[in-house]
């Protein structure tokens, strides 16, 4: 048994918990989420390199919550959800166990989200360069040139919101695209209803996403929409100084303000 | 050719800029006729979608416009859209939508002759950036790859 496993065993022993949502392999050779209700069936989690879908996704969907007690195997960015999440008053502390996956795989029980937080400072990562690169790229093309980049981009766009449904912010019970009274964003995979949704995805993450990457890694057709979100959270970095998914008592910044806050373009 | 004339939507605040606006009137100070107010409770109230809509519907300007800061008449909702516009504005850029085409100011109720000179400024801005093809070019998009696919 590994020691993810025994940490496993001894939560359901304890009776501490009666859901644990971690990885295992699948038949097609990759890894997916597992769902463990028993401890029979503990032998069938790991934990490798794979293993990057952001877990807690499922935290929020009704069919995990009954459950009640539940168990997730977490890395860095899932934590950074965890506390993204409790500072929008989602998870209280003590809801859920953690077992946090460290830069060098071990893992490690938390619960409190002091632990959490603490786990984050010590386990910091630096964002892949391919896409700081990519997003330095684009900032100096010209105006247009981003335009005609984002509209080839978004053109691919199958409307099938894997970007949605894999995001553990996403969790409005009716997203707006769901909306047809108004109709916010047209249905149809059209040049304006993808653009439309792509940018109404991007301002609703704007200052809460944590940086995960998942909807860039989830989308059928290779759309980089993970830079949309990390170009936001940069001009929210240098506006307002705040980074989503460090404390869990983070102020959204968008639903907060300052008198002094300081812009150049309002006559 | 007659000269392009552009279209222009204001979306502003009751309490302010559309008393502001009303001013203007009374005072009869005559501006471009270009603008069509939408009046909104709030500068808070204005979504980014709305912004949106208006482009998708042929708007070649927008104006956004309220109460200045310490002004409101909910307290904070022009500290709230100050950050949101902040934020948005650097999206916009970001991907690539021409920003000047969006206009924000503080316009008091009263300042109705700034609200004149805002919106023959933004008019005359407008005029010079030519009408706000890249949306109608979406459209063209949209039409040309159905009509490919059904050839195909």
């Amino acid at each position: 048994m590994t020691e993810l496993q025994n940490i496993a065993k001894k939560l359901f022993d304890d009776g501490s918990i009666n859901l644990l949502i971690g990885y295992s392999n699948n038949e097609n050779g990759g890894t997916s989420a597992i769902f463990i209700d028993n401890s029979a069936d503990i032998d069938k989690l790991i934990y490798n390199e794979n293993c990057h879908q952001n877990l807690m996704v499922y935290f929020q969907k009704p069919e995990v919550k009954k459950f009640g007690k539940l168990a997730f195997v977490v890395s860095l960015p899932g934590l950074k959800s965890v506390l993204e999440i409790a500072s929008e008053n989602q998870i209280k502390d003590g809801d859920a166990y953690f077992i946090a996956i460290d830069k060098d795989g071990n893992p490690s029980l938390l619960q409190d989200f002091h632990q959490i937080e603490d786990f984050i400072t010590n386990n910091q990562t630096k964002p892949p360069m391919g896409l700081l690169k990519l997003m330095e790229k684009i900032n100096n093309m010209t105006r247009e040139e981003r335009w005609q980049y984002w509209t080839d981009e978004f053109s691919k766009c199958i409307k099938c919101y894997a970007c949605r449904s894999v995001c553990p912010l996403c969790y409005c019970t009716q997203c707006i695209t769901d909306i047809n009274i108004p109709q916010w964003i047209s249905t149809e995979s059209s040049p304006i209803g993808n653009l439309d949704w792509h940018i109404a995805r991007a301002m609703h993450l704007a200052g809460r996403c944590i940086g995960c990457g998942e909807c860039m890694k989830a989308c059928p057709v290779d759309i980089p929409l993970a830079l949309l979100t990390a170009n936001l959270n940069k001009s929210i970095a240098i506006h307002f100084g705040d980074e989503p998914g460090m404390k869990a008592d983070y102020k959204y910044p968008l639903s907060h303000y300052k008198l002094e806050d300081k812009e150049n373009f309002i006559r | 050719m007659s000269e392009f004339e552009p279209k222009i939507v204001a979306f502003v605040c009751n309490w302010c800029t559309y008393a502001g606006a009303d001013l203007a009137g009374t005072s009869r100070i005559k501006y471009a006729q270009n603008v069509r107010i939408v009046r909104f409770p709030c500068t808070g109230r204005i979504d980014f979608m709305l912004l949106l809509k208006a482009f998708e519907e042929g708007a070649d300007g927008i104006i956004v416009s309220g109460c200045h800061p310490a002004d409101c008449h909910y307290t904070s909702g022009n500290y709230h859209a100050r950050r949101r516009w902040m934020v948005f504005k650097d999206l916009l850029d970001f991907i690539g939508i021409d920003s000047r085409r969006i206009v924000f100011s503080w316009v008091s109720a009263a300042e109705g002759a700034k609200w004149a000179h805002l919106v023959n400024d933004t008019v005359s801005e407008i005029r010079n950036l030519g009408p706000m093809k890249e949306y109608k070019n979406l459209e063209n998009v949209s039409s040309n790859k159905i009509g490919e696919l059904i050839n195909d």
